[in-house]
């Protein structure tokens, strides 16, 4: 059953990432033109080699299914602008800074909003509840740029505590993961609080109670796992929101990552590398997504790995 | 004991009718009224009014123009003349934040409404269709759900020319899903209602069971679903603003503003503030409002006995 | 001493609409191996006057006040947290109205169960034994077969008598004095209620508990009470035997509910009329003779006091009110209403001097008009 189950799921994130490059390829051939329409008058024999080594004169479907071939074998192409260097080699390069910046923020976010939403919880309507309320109400309603600017500006020069460009060392992580961290975090810290209030509310928290539990087993034991559950689902949107947050918490931050790559690749129209690192990431929410599914049962014994019924 | 009038029967024997008549019960709250007693969430619409209200006035209140450069007065802290000083081109800053609001304050409502449109038509006709239909188009929205859509609206607006026109349409056609999927399961919901079956059992057309019985019934959720699409579009422009997508110059929304700020916050941090707090201040109303408004419309504070 | 003693327990729940005193004076009194039954409708204030014999009602809205609390010897009047929570599970237990939602769906049958024996050998300091064998054998005790396998299941992978159940078993675990069932069987269905109560009654036998049960159904409680309480917007309107209560009932209230019961004779049922009451806007004086079909002037001014285990004036009116609750009774109260007009009339000639129509009803709300009543 659950092998079964492991299957039709592996074969949905199948689906859906050739649904995604497939999109992509289509969006980016959409492009009035093509690529380099952009550049500025090249001589007609120059532009007639680019135009042969990337084979941009075949048709469509040949480029597609050129394409295809390539991506099945995991190579994203050549950098449009970068001559030489294929778009896998920037992401070799740029996604382990990448990969710790997210991850941190990640932890941070959990962490620190599964912290502060049960904290208030349990105490609602007191000073602890109304700072914590008010500072993820804040957090959420604050864009992630001003977050870091802010922090650029009182952190990095009003007190020179942190260095506030580069990624050179643990020093220098703490604003970037504090800025890419704050707002799921108050996002995090929302959630935790009004779903642990509710399962405080619950009548299994209440014969926990009856039982004769210590306040803090009742909570620890009972109300926890419960009031964490809708944090699980939200991971596989929490990474995707890293992911694009990390754009901008790189180019404040200067951070040699892949999303500072993205976004110069944005203003240079590199478009291999804006289609690889789109298919990139794509696949890196999709599997993420899988994991979190996968491991979701686990957690909640309601939740099974065999078929859902219709119901 | 004696007896007096207190023994006579209060009413007629074995009638417990006019009740009402005779006791005057407090009215039980409803949503407008648990809405108009949550404080924060009155003063969240308030916001959004005075900020509704600045964008459509504010550009008038200053002699000035969006795209006025004046090269000698650059990088002017606040003062009377610059209210919130100006930037680096000497272009008038409160202007731009004014003007940057129209912008802003439109890119949200006209996504949102395009998202309404679309999700509720889709929502609507998968929940009211159900079976096959419904499996299907839901098993596309999950597909998409699974998709970091961020990228998909980066992607066109690469491909489209950058502009408001290219921003509505990108985050109108990226973000309908989370109100597809609330109108469908409301509508599966009401589908099982008895004035609905009653409807149905009368020969009521289906278009009209779903726009006159259904739909309406729908407009709790649909509203609170717009109290967080609009500041998440809002928010989205601001995004694709900082990284270069957003609206073209001289024109500026909070988000190219406040990109702007940050360039400069080394040197004239003023810059930021107000675009900032613009963004912020925004923001914080449509929280408080729809935090407000969930509360009003789906209750669960009630006391248990 | 009694299991139970509770006198004058008031309940107050502060909520964002202001106040609302849900329990008002209510006493109880509970012997060991006796079970008493509480009958009211939904949002009359039994459940929360169980639960505040268990120190169960959140501390941060409610105030609890009683001129004396006494469960299983130990006087709780005073009682903070800390100390209800040392009475619960080995004195007292609970069972709750829907076993669907009573127990963490997360967690397995056995560790719940687990838990609870746990908690009671910490409390008692024995030593634990084979704590898994002990948790099967409770299971056996309530009636579960395949105990082993039940162990290691979750919640929603059982019937709801079941769980209810094991429910029943984790309150046994902690082998309490008292058990309190907050309508222990709404939430089944009518095979697996009969089930459950047997196996309540034969528990409280074997056990020698006391047992507070909570229903809105009073073929419930005739079938499991030795006494009742029948509770009406936070009060006791009546208290008394099960054979005196549903033999002859006496308040008003409590003759509706009876009628209201469907037999294989009805025809027509009968139910009370209007709603039960708003507790925030309670009407002047008795708070059910807005729906009594009895009910008189001082009823509208005055609440009655709880005499004799009755909270009714008409206790005190001097003709007795209809005692049956037949379906003649609608007759009967009609002749007892011109009864009662005469003899008032009759006082008030007598001692007064005033005329006789000066006494007789009055208003729009009374169709037994002068003329009638000086006619008999």
């Amino acid at each position: 059953m659950v092998g079964t189950y492991l299957f039709k799921r592996l074969i949905g994130a199948v689906v859906v990432m050739w649904a995604i490059i497939t999109i992509t390829f289509m969006l980016m051939h959409a492009i009035p033109g093509g690529p380099f329409t952009e550049e500025k008058k090249l001589p007609p024999q120059i532009k007639a080699t680019i135009e042969a080594t990337y084979h941009l004169n075949d048709p469509v479907w040949v480029q597609y299914t050129d394409y295809m071939k390539h991506v099945v074998q995991f190579d994203l192409g050549p950098s449009y602008k970068y001559l030489g260097r294929s778009v896998n080699d920037i992401i070799g390069e740029s996604f382990p800074v990448s990969a710790q910046l997210g991850l941190g923020a990640l932890v941070f976010a959990v962490i620190g909003g599964v912290a502060a939403g049960i904290g208030s919880a349990l105490k609602p309507n007191t000073w602890l509840d109304y700072i914590i309320t008010f500072g993820s109400t804040l957090g959420i309603s604050v864009p992630t740029f001003i977050i870091g600017a802010l922090l650029v500006y009182w952190l990095g020069f009003v007190w020179p505590i942190f260095p506030v460009a580069l990624w050179k060392g643990p020093a220098y992580m703490v604003l970037p993961i504090l800025t890419l961290g704050a707002q799921p975090m108050a996002f995090i810290a929302r959630l935790t609080r009004s779903t642990m209030l509710d399962v405080m509310q619950q009548e299994y928290i209440k014969t926990a109670r009856a039982k004769g539990l210590a306040n803090w087993d009742v909570i620890m034991k009972h109300a926890i796992g419960n009031a964490i559950l809708p944090v699980l689902t939200y991971l596989g949107p929490l990474a995707a929101a890293l992911l694009t947050g990390s754009f901008i918490v790189e180019t404040i931050f200067a951070i040699p990552g892949l999303g500072k790559y993205f976004v110069t690749s944005i203003y240079n129209r590199d478009y291999t590398v804006i289609l690889g690192v789109t298919i990139f990431y794509s696949a890196l929410v999709v599997g993420f997504n899988l994991l979190v599914d996968l491991l979701y049962p686990f957690v909640d014994p309601r939740v099974t790995m065999e078929e859902e019924d219709e119901s | 004991m004696k007896l007096t009038d207190d023994f006579l029967p209060l009413r007629a024997h074995g009638t417990t009718a006019d009740v009402t008549a005779e006791v005057v019960y407090r009215p039980r709250p409803n949503a407008w009224h648990r809405l108009k007693e949550n404080k924060l969430a009155l003063f969240g619409l308030f916001i959004i009014i005075c900020m509704l209200l600045l964008a459509i006035v504010g550009p008038w209140l200053s002699p000035y123009t969006y795209a006025d450069q004046n090269l000698a007065e650059a990088n002017q802290a606040p003062s009377a003349a610059h209210w919130f000083g100006t930037d680096t081109l000497g272009r008038d800053l409160y202007v731009r934040v004014v003007y940057g609001a129209r912008i802003s304050l439109a890119v949200g409502f006209v996504a949102a409404a395009i998202n309404l449109a679309i999700g509720v038509i889709y929502g609507g006709v998968a929940g009211f269709f159900g079976g096959k239909v419904d499996r299907l188009m839901m098993s596309f929205v999950d597909i998409l759900y699974g998709i970091p859509l961020l990228l998909y609206v980066i992607l066109l607006m690469v491909v489209l020319s950058p502009g408001l026109t290219s921003i509505f349409i990108a985050l109108g056609i990226a973000y309908w899903l989370t109100m597809a999927r609330i109108v469908r399961s409301r509508i599966v919901t009401l589908k099982n209602e008895e004035y609905v079956l009653a409807a149905r059992s009368m020969g009521v057309p289906a278009s009209r069971i779903l726009f006159r019985h259904m739909l309406p019934n729908c407009v709790g959720p649909i509203i609170i679903t717009m109290t967080l699409a609009i500041p998440e579009a809002i928010f989205t422009e601001a995004f694709l603003s900082f990284i270069g997508l957003g609206v073209s110059a001289p024109m500026a929304s909070w988000g190219v503003l406040a990109a702007e700020g940050i360039n400069s916050i080394r040197s004239y941090p003023f810059q930021l503030v107000a675009p900032a707090l613009a963004i912020a201040i925004t923001m914080l109303g449509f929280t408080f409002f729809g935090d407000g408004l969930r509360n009003a419309l789906d209750p669960k504070g009630e006391v248990k006995r | 001493m009694s299991l139970v003693t509770m006198e004058n327990l008031r309940v107050t729940f502060h909520t964002f609409a202001g106040d609302v005193e849900v329990v008002r004076d209510v006493s109880l009194k509970l012997e060991a191996g006796e079970v008493l039954g509480i009958v009211g409708e939904s949002g009359c204030g039994k459940s929360v006057t169980v639960q505040a014999l268990m120190g169960l009602l959140p501390r941060d809205i409610t105030t609890v006040k009683a001129e004396a609390l006494q469960v299983a010897d130990t006087d709780c009047k005073d009682f903070g947290e800390a100390s209800w929570r040392h009475l619960r599970g080995s004195s007292v237990a609970m069972v709750f109205q829907d076993p669907m939602t009573a127990l963490n769906p997360i967690l397995s049958v056995g560790t719940q169960l687990i838990e609870s024996i746990k908690l009671r050998a910490k409390r008692s300091g024995e030593t634990l034994g084979d704590v898994k064998a002990e948790a099967a054998a409770l299971l056996q005790k309530v009636g579960i077969s395949d105990p082993d396998r039940r162990l290691a299941q979750y919640p929603h992978e059982l019937s709801g008598g079941m769980r209810q159940r094991v429910v029943i078993a984790m309150a046994l675990a902690g082998k309490p004095r008292l058990l309190l069932a907050d309508e222990p069987t709404t939430a089944l269905d009518v095979t697996t209620e009969a089930q459950i109560l047997l196996l309540l009654k034969e528990l409280i036998k074997t056990e020698h508990m006391g047992l507070i049960i909570i229903s809105h159904n009073l073929r419930v409680i005739a079938q499991m009470c030795d006494r009742m309480a029948v509770m009406y917007a936070g009060q006791i309107v009546e208290e008394g035997t099960v054979e005196a209560l549903l033999g002859n009932p006496r308040h008003p209230y409590l003759q509706g509910l009876l009628q209201s019961l469907p037999t294989m004779a009805t025809t027509k049922l009968q139910a009370i009329g209007g709603q039960p009451p708003d507790l925030y806007s309670l009407p002047m004086g008795c708070s059910f003779h807005p729906r009594c079909p009895k009910a008189m002037r001082i009823c509208a001014r005055e609440m009655p006091r709880l005499e004799n285990n009755l909270r009714c004036w008409l206790a005190k009116a001097k003709i007795t009110p209809c005692p049956t609750v037949s379906g003649e009774l609608l007759e009967k109260c009609d002749a007892y209403c011109n009864r009662l007009a005469a003899a008032n009339d009759a006082e008030g000639q007598s001692v007064e001097g005033e005329p006789a129509t000066a006494t007789a009803p009055l208003g729009a709300t009374n169709n037994t008009n002068a003329e009638g009543t000086v006619k008999s």
